[in-house]
């Protein structure tokens, strides 16, 4: 708890970095499905 | 866009959201001496940043000047200055202090930085709470812009007949409406911290709240018909740039023209965006603020020409089945 405290600045900044972490995967990974489709088309 | 169809582009623009959301993070919050006395007298915050000029130190402490001009004298307590030396005259340091009545000096708690590169200012009331305004405004911001360009791309489906205005005027309306949900939970948290509560109908939660309602319909507009795609898409459009005329009035005037716990409701100049066309904002904070704009809104362009692009893909499967 009290680690949390001492360092809320880094650990907000890290839950942000990993949720654009993931929306950016996310959306690379629909983006080479979409291009694989787009080829097959 | 053919550009977003480019790794190197992606990956280009992921590192550069990594050092947006790292410099958000990292950059110190420091205000002055007044900032610092003010807060701990009132009870508000213990422990302030403050960016200062160190002028001479002796075995009592440290005479500061900060940016704004207030002289502060720092009461060193042993061990706080680590492996800091106390010789560099002319230094400027962000310090964590806090104000001694009793003394009139300022007890040294941490030192968070020497000769920083670039700090943001201390906002009163918000303080590091401040940093959120490179997230939630420019999401919201990121959001108008969406409305916009899905009203544009609407009304040339209107003019010009062709379903690929339609898609990219559906997909650009989706990614608005994401962007006003993310505004919406990203401001709600602030407000948690700010106000005290999640949420407390003020004018401007609840114009953003009935803008969300607004656009909700839309999808389900589209969804529901049970009319030809022709005629769906034509009522879609129409509905899509009339929803479109409440945007400024929802997100601009009336928050303005009421009383508001947001800075520039009631009268009072907003801080970015106000009439007499001066912001109130500090220069570095509205640097980072303004590149906060343009990377949501790149990474909105590749939401909507990735979405516009999934709708071709099942509308192309939908007519070979």
């Amino acid at each position: 708890m009290d680690f949390l405290q001492h360092n809320a600045l880094y650990v907000v900044g890290i839950i942000s970095a990993v949720i654009w972490l993931g929306i950016f995967s996310f959306m690379f990974g629909v983006e080479r499905r979409v291009r694989k489709l787009e080829r097959e088309k | 866009m053919r550009i977003f169809r480019s790794n190197i582009f992606l990956f280009a623009l992921g590192i550069v959201l990594a050092v947006q959301v790292y410099l958000s993070f990292e950059i110190p919050v420091a205000g002055s001496f007044s900032d610092a006395a003010m807060l701990s007298m009132n009870g508000v915050q213990d422990v302030t940043p403050v960016k200062a000029t160190l002028l001479s130190q002796d075995s009592l402490g440290a005479k500061f000047q900060d940016l704004y001009g207030d002289s502060g004298r720092v009461v060193e307590t042993p061990g706080s200055y680590g492996s800091y030396k106390h010789d560099r005259i002319g230094d400027v340091l962000v310090l964590s202090v806090k104000y001694e009545r009793s003394t009139n000096a300022f007890d040294l708690e941490e030192i968070i930085r020497v000769n920083p590169t670039i700090t943001f200012p201390m906002i009163q009331g918000l303080g590091e709470l401040g940093r959120n305004m490179l997230f939630h405004v420019p999401m919201s911001m990121v959001a108008f812009l969406a409305f916009l360009m899905g009203t544009i791309y609407s009304i040339l489906f209107l003019v010009k007949k062709d379903f690929d205005y339609d898609r990219r005027a559906r997909a650009a309306s989706a990614g608005g409406f994401l962007f006003t949900a993310l505004a919406t939970v990203t401001g709600s948290i602030w407000a948690r911290f700010s106000w005290g509560t999640f949420w407390s109908w003020d004018p401007r939660e609840t114009s953003i709240f009935i803008l969300l309602l607004i656009y909700a319909a839309y999808f389900m507009l589209r969804s529901m018909l049970e009319e030809s795609e022709d005629k769906k898409a034509r009522m879609a459009a129409v509905y899509n740039i009339i929803a479109f005329v409440t945007v400024p009035f929802l997100m601009f005037i009336l928050p303005r023209i009421t009383q508001s716990l947001h800075p520039g409701g009631g009268g009072t100049e907003a801080p970015i965006l106000n009439l007499s066309g001066q912001t109130h904002t500090d220069r570095t904070l509205l640097n980072m603020y303004w590149f906060s704009v343009f990377l949501f809104f790149l990474v909105f362009l590749w939401m909507k020409d990735l979405y516009t692009r999934v709708l071709r893909l099942q509308e192309r499967q939908a007519e070979a089945l």
